[in-house]
């Protein structure tokens, strides 16, 4: 089949693209790891049980990973190819555009896969992290939360020219998010009107309280609204995509 | 003559201004087919209405009996396509830049003897961003190629790159050619038609305004030769205006001949030397597709 041949291609393509940009790597594996140290070595009060507080801190630090991704990741990746004529220079020869999108979106899938990795061994080997829920349900909510984070950030593409442009909007977005949505911080530790007015109205919000019950093993029905929730985000991103994603 | 690319009265509108308007020709299998014109004459829209990647607004094309706008996919599986601006990521090396592409083809040739052939074989494990500008052309020609296509299409193949290296290129299209290829060439550089070219269509403001071939447009202009040189004093201009056959233009010091044939030359030459002028900077030239396109349309190609 010449369209999985052209899916490995361009993945493969994609992956060496990045390890070859040193930046990236180490946002996408070393940083989430050096963050949790920091976290459960500084930021946590010494008097706190480090063993329940490690359950929360890992499946946050995996949202972030993933936000990385949705944030940076893919739209950097589409804005410089567009900007070089590159996607156009890829149309030309074969290609369809949804399969060279989905090879930009799984090869980051496959680069969020590892740094998840990387960091579940670190939390589980040096602070007993344990997996509450069933392996299978948190590997679907992974998938999913993936899927409907990566989906509303394609809007980035759609309203910048310029990879140095889509950098900037990228970084204005990303650090306010991941503040305000209790990845870095814990919503309780936010000021109320924060947690009450502001967090909720970010998708990572959601995807985090999402990842850390199937994490702790909440069962799904408590976990519905965030399900619903994170559909509702993925839809409206396929839709905003489809409608104002410029290939030119 | 097998034909390979059929255009009938394709229009493709951008709002009110028409960039193609009402364009109709054939190319023939085996022949480099230019197409020429000034910038922003509506050469690239054509052609990319030609390869898929844009929807004309109106007309009839099949190339390789397929229509583009329906079996783009298909059609592009056939074609080898070098674009007039578009890089690669910088992090890629030349030889993953080829395997990429032939892996996106249903059907590709060897990369190495590839690689040799557009002499990029040293620099095959090289950086894309570590290329000069000819290098990078010249690895774009190699993608265009990797499929082995029937048909390739160059758009402004030459620009930017020194006139060795364009030299070098037009050998290379030539070579294509020689292969049992089709070749469509997109230029504005006028000499680069002439030289390479089978037949030439000259566009410009989206209408083709001659199409031939280059021996044959030249032809058309009066005056096979073109004489040019300058006096220090022009008072022999009415003796060389009574020269038969001699079309004669003065601009300041400048002197321009246009005549038939080669004894026009030598009678203006005596007629120069009889009367001990001081004349200077004498050249004899045929014309040019350059002066096709000035007598056609009245301007110069390059404003």
């Amino acid at each position: 089949m010449i369209v999985l041949r052209q899916f490995r291609k361009l993945i493969s393509m994609e992956v060496r693209v990045f390890r070859r940009e040193p930046i990236g790597v180490f946002f996408a594996f070393i940083f989430p790891v050096f963050f949790l140290f920091l976290t459960m070595e500084v930021f946590i009060p010494a008097e706190a049980p480090r063993e329940i507080v490690i359950n929360y801190v890992t499946p946050s630090l995996m949202v972030l990973i993933i936000a990385t991704g949705a944030i940076f990741g893919v739209p950097l990746s589409i804005v410089t190819y567009r900007q070089i004529k590159f996607l156009k220079r890829l149309t030309a020869s074969g290609a369809r555009s949804l399969t060279i999108l989905g090879s930009i979106a799984l090869a980051n899938f496959m680069i969020t896969v590892l740094g998840i990795a990387l960091l579940a061994v670190a939390a589980m080997l040096v602070y007993d992290a344990t997996l509450g829920g069933s392996l299978i349900s948190f590997l679907a909510g992974f998938v999913f939360t993936f899927l409907s984070l990566g989906a509303i950030f394609l809007f980035i593409p759609a309203v910048v020219r310029s990879a140095r442009a889509a950098n900037a909007l990228s970084q204005i977005i990303f650090f306010p998010v991941m503040f305000f949505s209790g990845v870095f911080i814990p919503l309780d530790m936010l000021p109320d009107w924060i947690a009450r007015y502001i967090s909720p109205f970010i998708p990572i919000t959601h995807a985090a309280e999402l990842m850390q019950g199937l994490w702790l093993g909440t069962p799904l029905v408590d976990l519905i609204w965030q399900v619903l929730i994170l559909l509702g985000i993925l839809c409206l991103g396929l839709v905003i995509a489809v409608r104002a994603f410029r290939w030119e | 003559m097998e034909t390979v690319i059929v255009v009938e009265d394709i229009i493709k509108r951008y709002g009110d201004l028409a960039a193609v308007d009402g364009v109709s020709f054939k190319v023939y299998k085996n022949e480099i087919f230019g197409i020429v014109g000034p910038n922003g004459a509506g050469k690239t829209t054509l052609v990319e209405c030609m390869e898929g990647l844009r929807i004309p607004s109106g007309g009839f094309i099949r190339v390789l009996d397929l229509d583009p706008k329906a079996d783009g996919y298909k059609l592009r599986q056939l074609i080898g396509i070098q674009l007039q601006e578009g890089l690669f990521p910088d992090r890629l090396k030349v030889n993953e830049v080829l395997d990429l592409f032939a892996g996106l083809y249903s059907r590709s040739v060897a990369i190495r003897p590839l690689l040799e052939k557009v002499g990029l074989l040293d620099k095959a494990d090289g950086y894309f961003d570590s290329l000069s500008g000819g290098q990078k052309q010249r690895l774009s020609i190699a993608v265009a190629l990797v499929s082995d296509p029937q048909v390739v299409f160059f758009d402004e193949l030459t620009t930017g790159l020194d006139p060795q290296a364009r030299r070098a290129m037009w050998g290379m299209v030539s070579s294509i050619r020689d292969a049992g290829k089709t070749v469509i060439l997109v230029t504005h550089f006028m000499e680069e038609a002439e030289r390479l070219c089978d037949r030439v269509a000259i566009i410009d403001r989206g209408r083709i305004v001659a199409l031939d071939t280059p021996a044959n447009l030249i032809s058309r202009i009066d005056g096979g030769l073109r004489i040019n040189f300058w006096l220090d004093d022009l008072s022999i201009v009415t003796e060389l205006e009574n020269i038969k056959g001699c079309k004669l233009t003065v601009s300041d010091q400048d002197i321009t001949i246009q005549c038939a044939d080669r004894r026009v030359v030598d009678e203006v030459k005596r007629v120069l030397e009889h009367n001990n002028c001081n004349f200077h900077d004498f050249t004899v030239s045929k014309p040019t597709l350059e002066d096709v396109f000035l007598s056609i349309t009245g301007k110069e190609m390059r404003e």
